[in-house]
């Protein structure tokens, strides 16, 4: 009977099998032993009761069961042995361990670069277009011709007059660059492109107090001015309606 | 004669006597010894018991450890605009 547990067992799987293998046959072993132990019973009680030379048969049963016994234990202690090798290799339990923390890093690292993706999706990019120093103009230079004014004015969008509406007199402020503002909007940026009629131009500002004043956005409820004349004048009606009422009452 | 009839009985009835204390004594011996043995099932059967409860609490833990990778993986394979450009 062998008793080989080789600690290195979990890098190869062959040897693995083979100690399975023991303990299976060592198992089966056992089992026989207990059937076998039965018939020697029998056999030894039948030779005791038919002997006549009783004390020899009664030696001879004494040193059987020692000799069983040792063997008994004997195949017990090589199925333990088996068993206590086979449950004693968690190596591979460590391994199974280790890999699901690898494939959890990786997987957090994936989520990390994902974030990060939407986060430059999000932020203001560098590559924005930057301002040519000959589109910069400073206060005395802003006096144009009334012709070009009149050639601005009609291509200007309505949602530029409205800025300018809003503006009031702040037409004549110098025109700086506007550098990397990550609180622009998209509309202004398109504004502005629409205006100079070209992709790669620079987006100018007019600037006061270092602030830009593109940032106040135009009321969306500039449509809805007539309504309230209507209401007012429905009201007045009502109140020409009354006052009549009251007159004619005050006739008769 | 008598009293020599007398000393073999008496030789004999010690004999026996011998012999009895001697198969008693074995008896005990094995008995002693299946006690043991039964001792050391009893125990290895608890040693077993508690390592394999052991391995299959990391078995679970792995298993559990596996499912909520395939579960992430899989949330994640199923939204793939989230590693576009």
């Amino acid at each position: 009977m062998e008793m080989k547990c080789k600690p290195s067992s979990h890098e190869n799987p062959k040897a693995e099998i083979e100690e399975s293998i023991r303990f299976d046959k060592s198992l089966q072993e056992l089992k026989e032993l207990r059937s076998q132990l039965h018939n020697a019973a029998d056999h030894c009680e039948t030779t005791f009761l038919e002997a006549e030379q009783k004390k020899d048969v009664l030696e001879n049963t004494k040193e059987y069961i020692c000799r069983a016994v040792v063997t008994v234990i004997d195949h017990l202690g090589n199925v333990s042995a088996n068993l206590e090798c086979l449950l004693s290799q968690e190596n591979e339990f460590t391994d199974a361990e280790l890999r699901i923390n690898g494939l959890k890093q990786r997987f957090l690292s994936c989520e990390q670069y994902a974030h990060q993706l939407a986060l430059t999706k999000m932020r203001w990019s560098e590559n924005f277009p930057r301002f040519h120093s000959r589109y910069l103009s400073s206060l005395p230079t802003l006096k144009r011709s009334s012709k070009e004014k009149q050639r601005d004015s009609e291509n200007q969008s309505p949602s530029k007059i409205i800025d300018k509406h809003i503006l009031g007199t702040e037409e004549d402020l110098p025109l700086f660059m506007y550098t990397h503002k990550p609180s622009l909007s998209k509309n202004s940026m398109s504004r502005s492109a629409k205006v100079d009629g070209q992709t790669n131009l620079a987006f100018v500002l007019p600037v006061r107090d270092g602030l830009p004043v593109l940032t106040k956005v135009p009321n969306p409820t500039f449509h809805f001015q007539g309504t309230p004349r209507v209401g007012r004048h429905r009201k007045s009606l009502y109140g020409s309606d009354i006052l009549s009422l009251i007159r004619r009452t005050k006739r008769t | 004669m008598a009293r020599a009839g007398g000393i073999t009985n008496a030789v004999n009835v010690g004999i026996a006597v011998q012999a009895d204390w001697e198969n008693r004594e074995f008896i005990s011996h094995i008995s002693l010894n299946v006690r043991r043995l039964f001792e050391f099932l009893v125990q290895f059967e608890a040693s077993t018991k508690s390592k394999l409860a052991s391995l299959n609490e990391k078995l679970d833990v792995l298993e559990r450890q596996l499912e909520l990778l395939e579960v992430q993986v899989g949330t994640a394979s199923a939204n793939p605009s989230l590693f576009t450009t």
